[in-house]
């Protein structure tokens, strides 16, 4: 063995090049990483649609875990959705009425609005029988069968033609008995509401005054139109009543500010993005010039031959 | 003009073409698509055309017990687990009990904050943390890189950060994972309570409103001034003024969607009531 | 002339050995720090199949050891500026033996914060969102913008110099090493032929880029304090942070620096370049920032133990009497105390007695600017719900902190394995100027 080789065998970069070595099997370590590397449309039995994480199935692949042994037995197919345990948890939750009637749910009614609507978690109003609770058209009175006339109140919703959405207006409601003006009666004011079902919404309360005129103060936020309801409720001596109104809504927009997006208010990314070009344009710049000094030297190189061709012309 | 002049500005010239495929490339790959796209919900906000809702939350501490007098773990908390799957340790949202000045102590329940000038929303260097057009603040696990500013940088501690892959049902395996229903959870990124944006998006209320026994919790619309606890509804305006409503952590300027109606006297307890 | 001549050849000689005749040691340093980063490999491949559940961060404390390492990484990588460009700017000339390696520890450093970065995030495989989808408003963005310039102004800065020392490798060396190294110095020396022109040319370059390097470095080190301090958290939401930071950053990397003279200085026979009037220079700037670093990291906690607002009383408690307590007091007197006793005293200010302040220096400010800034803070709880959380970092962590260390020294090594550690055009020019 030449004295060179030698060298090279003991001393000369043999250490850093084992250090190279090492430091390849560490970098081959990555290879154990997150296997959602691994498609799992690869396995031809997972049905079609169904290629999810790996995890799924398995603990490590190929190590199957509880679910993976369930479906593998199962023919690949997925097993019923709720376990048991689960149901009887469910049924749990029932007992605890933790899972509440959904509103607006309606019985029998049609979905034209304009069926009684229920107030729900609360006591029905008293209706006599026959008698209808609610008008088919705006702004009207109630129609009482004529025998029991006088007994009954009439009650009348007194609105502007329009509003604008946000802006106060007073919602009036008359009471009169057989025409005459109802001092003294409770009238309890609602908005039909349709959020997350259909229900009604107490706006306040107010006493008739010697016309028989309750009078609340109302700022209506709904969108386009607002159906309003007067209901007076029966005491000994005369029955319940109530009615419905429209009123209209005009307004130019929406009333709360609502953050769009990523719109942060940030004024100053024109500042950040200047700063930015302006350095990154001297660094290039400076690497512009500084590829240039191969060429000085080459000049310099020129010039020296030449010089040096004078002299031995 | 040299060689080497040519040739820099070459370089140059193609360096600056490679760095524009990469916002190209945003743009044609699909893996860039937002959450609501990829699940094939309609993205158009809910509501009329003309008025976008903008959610709040109202909870009332006088109805809240924590659950104690029915003798179960806080039901808000515990169906919310189950109707997303939630991975263990984490509560969406999470009721303890909180001690008064006055030496009482009271329950409260507390879900995200959905701020309408959230921290989160601000620090997050990829845009993962974002607010929708209703005023929600959703996360979008498909571009969060898990670096936790966001958890940083909430006041509420109401973040969770997912350290490992959670064992998953078969329910939670095949949902279709979308910021609005962010199930089954990504390892590696962050979730939270999103206000179940993907149940009032179909019109259907908040799990935790629903699952409250007590109908503590309200749900409702900043614009049409309205709240629900599933039971009765209410306007808003009204409640929060003739309740004392509060934020929580108002000084920090986070402008929270959450408001508190405060149990009478609650700072001293209700024995000092009695 | 002939004895400035010979003094240069005498410089080449002893500056041009290690490169091509490296002792054993050195190569089996390098040997060692490639297994701790094997091991380290290792570790993250754990990580990256289990998810971050293999550390000890969970949703309370949910930062730890490895952006304490990004912090004190980036903190290191101010050497470069500092000793380069500021003294530069000054006017000094005495520090021009030691600017390559202040150079070249401040583009190691920040390579290794990108990897600890790289390391603690969630979704490694998404780190080119970053670039993608960045959004202008995150202080993270700021962050990722701040360290690829820094990274790339401080290559440029560290190569400008090196030009004139690549040729003289290139003319000197060529018959020792092997074909690969030849075309690799050719290439790199420009065509370096130390004409009048070719000077100048360089001159102007290095001026530029002194000038530039120190404001992007100066906000490498704010926009880094501004993560923190963009958030509500007690220790973090004050306005002094990102001057604390800057001023310690020059602090710890003057240490920082000091070891690796005295490393090299042994291990490549520099006695005569590196002499003791370098490290008497270097010993009383240490001082000097070292009672800057007292007074920012007093004034730091002053207003908030005056006040005691109930979270800073929290964190006041963990760290003056609490749980992190004798980690605090510990760094409070190896940071500050002792080393400006050894710095002070006669007896002790040696080499070795500087190299010895200069070690605990650099460790007790990992501790106190690194690992306690950021978790006794996230300990504190802001809601009525938590508990001060724990933390306890598993040997995945220290794993790859170590790894990351030893990947720093590996970089540093390996480069001086090829290039020279002193700055030889750029020395004798000084002592030229010198007389």
């Amino acid at each position: 063995m030449t004295s060179a080789r030698k060298e090279r065998r003991l001393g000369k970069g043999r250490l850093v090049e084992v250090a190279v070595l090492i430091l390849a099997v560490g970098f081959m370590n990555l290879v154990r990483a997150d296997q959602a590397l691994a498609n799992a449309k690869l396995f031809q039995q997972i049905p079609e649609g169904f290629e999810k994480n790996c995890n799924l199935c398995h603990v490590q692949p190929p190590a199957l875990n509880e679910f993976g042994k369930e479906f593998e037995a199962n023919g690949f197919k997925f097993p019923p959705l709720q376990t048991e345990e689960e149901k009887v948890l469910a049924e749990e939750i029932q007992e605890t009425g933790t899972v509440q009637e959904p509103l607006g749910q309606e019985t029998g009614g049609t979905a034209d609005g304009k069926e009684p609507v229920e107030k729900l978690g609360e006591t029905e109003i008293p209706v006599f029988q026959g008698r209808e609770t609610v008008g088919e058209v705006a702004g009207g009175e109630v129609k009482a069968p004529e025998k029991q006339q006088e007994q009954a109140p009439q009650v009348e919703l007194i609105l502007p033609g329009q509003a604008t959405r946000g802006e106060k207006i007073s919602l009036q409601a008359r009471v009169t008995l057989g025409g005459e003006p109802v001092k003294g009666k409770e009238v309890q004011f609602f908005e039909e509401t349709d959020l997350f079902g259909r229900a009604e919404m107490k706006l306040g309360e107010a006493s008739t005054d010697a016309l028989g005129l309750a009078v609340i103060s109302y700022w209506p936020r709904a969108a386009e139109e607002v159906w309003l309801v007067a209901r007076v409720s029966g005491d000994g001596q005369t029955e319940a009543a109530e009615t419905r109104a429209s009123l209209a809504l005009i307004g130019s927009g929406p009333l709360v500010e609502k953050p769009e997006g990523l719109e942060v208010p940030f004024l100053g990314a024109w500042a950040v993005l200047l700063a930015l070009v302006l350095v990154w344009g001297t660094y290039g710049y400076v690497v512009y010039s500084m590829m240039q000094i191969r060429r000085l030297g080459e000049v310099v190189e020129e010039v020296r031959v030449e010089e040096e061709k004078k002299i031995t012309a | 003009m040299g060689i080497s002049r040519r040739r820099f500005l070459q370089t140059l010239t193609w360096a600056g073409l490679g760095t524009a495929v990469y916002p190209l490339l945003s743009r044609v790959s699909k893996v860039e698509a937002k959450g609501w796209a990829a699940s094939g919900l309609d993205p158009r906000p809910t509501g009329t055309k003309t008025l976008t809702k903008q959610w709040t939350m109202v909870i009332d501490l006088k109805k809240c017990e924590g659950c104690v007098i029915i003798n179960k773990p806080p039901q808000c908390t515990v169906t919310c687990n189950q109707g997303h799957f939630v991975p263990e340790g984490q509560e969406w949202i999470k009721v303890s009990k909180v001690r008064g000045a006055g030496g009482g102590s009271h329950w409260m329940p507390f879900p995200c904050m959905h701020c309408q000038k959230a921290p989160c929303v601000d620090v997050c260097p990829v845009g993962a943390s974002y607010y929708t057009e209703e005023g929600l603040v959703l996360i979008d696990q498909d571009r969060c890189i898990g670096c936790r500013v966001c958890m940083a940088a909430c006041p509420y501690h109401r973040r969770y950060f997912n350290w490992k892959q959670q064992r998953l049902t078969p329910e939670a395996a095949l949902a279709e994972r979308s910021p609005e229903y962010p199930v089954p959870a990504l390892k590696g990124t962050v979730s939270k309570c999103m206000f179940c944006a993907h149940n009032v998006r179909k019109g259907k209320i908040p799990i935790c409103v629903s699952g409250c026994p007590m109908g503590a919790i309200y749900f409702g619309d900043l614009e049409r001034d309205i709240i629900t606890n599933g039971m009765e509804v209410v306007p808003l305006r009204k409640t929060l003024a003739e309740n004392n409503a509060f934020r929580f952590k108002e000084e920090l300027g986070t402008e929270p969607r959450v408001y508190y109606l405060p149990g009478y006297g609650q700072e001293f307890g209700r024995e000092a009531r009695e | 002339m002939n004895s400035t001549a010979e003094r240069r050849a005498e410089m080449e000689a002893i500056l041009l050995a290690p490169l091509v005749k490296p002792s054993r040691f050195y190569d089996l340093g390098i040997l060692i720090m490639a297994m701790f980063i094997m091991w380290g490999l290792y570790a993250w491949s754990e990580q990256l199949r289990h998810g971050l559940i293999v550390t000890g961060m969970r949703d309370q404390v949910f930062w730890g050891l490895y952006i304490s390492n990004v912090v004190f990484f980036v903190s290191l990588s101010l050497t470069g500026t500092f000793l380069s460009a500021v003294l530069r700017i000054t006017g000094n000339h005495w520090q021009a033996p030691v600017t390559r390696l202040a150079e070249v520890v401040t583009g190691a450093a920040l390579l290794m914060a990108a990897t600890m970065i790289l390391v603690d995030m969630g979704r490694p495989e998404r780190v080119f969102y970053v670039f993608i989808h960045g959004r202008l408003q995150s202080p993270l963005i700021w962050d990722v913008m701040a360290v690829t310039s820094y990274l790339v102004g401080s290559i440029i800065y560290l190569y400008l110099p090196m030009i004139p020392d690549i040729a003289i490798c290139r003319d000197r060396l060529s018959p020792s090493v092997s074909p690969l190294r030849r075309k690799v110095y050719d290439i790199l020396a420009l065509g370096w032929q130390d004409s009048a022109k070719q000077q100048e040319r360089l001159n102007k370059l290095i001026s530029i880029m002194t000038v530039l390097i120190i404001p992007v470095a100066v906000s490498v080190h704010s926009v880094t304090a501004w993560i923190f301090a963009m958030t509500f958290r007690p220790g973090w939401d004050v306005t002094i942070l990102a001057p604390y930071f800057v001023a310690s950053a020059f602090f710890s990397g003057v240490a920082a620096i000091i070891i690796a003279m005295t490393v090299y200085r042994k291990v490549f026979k520099l006695e005569k370049y590196i002499t003791w009037e370098h490290y008497r220079k270097l010993g009383w700037l240490l001082l000097a920032l070292l009672l800057v670093y007292a007074y920012f990291s007093f004034a730091e906690l002053l207003p908030g133990a005056y006040k005691l607002a109930t979270h800073e009383r929290e964190l006041l408690n963990l760290l003056l009497t609490g749980q992190q307590a004798f980690l605090f007091w510990v760094s409070l007197l190896g940071s500050i105390v002792v080393p400006a006793v050894l710095i002070c005293w006669r007896r002790t200010r040696t080499v070795a007695g500087l190299t010895v302040a200069s070690v605990l220096i650099t460790v007790t400010l990992w501790i106190k600017k690194s690992y306690l800034l950021i978790v006794p803070t996230l300990q504190v709880s802001l809601m009525p719900f938590d508990a001060p959380g724990r933390y306890h970092p598993t040997w995945v962590e220290w794993s790859l902190s170590l790894a990351a260390i030893a990947g720093f020294m590996l970089m540093v090594a390996l480069f001086f394995r090829f290039f020279p550690v002193i700055a030889i055009w750029e020395t004798s020019r000084a002592a030229g100027e010198g007389g």
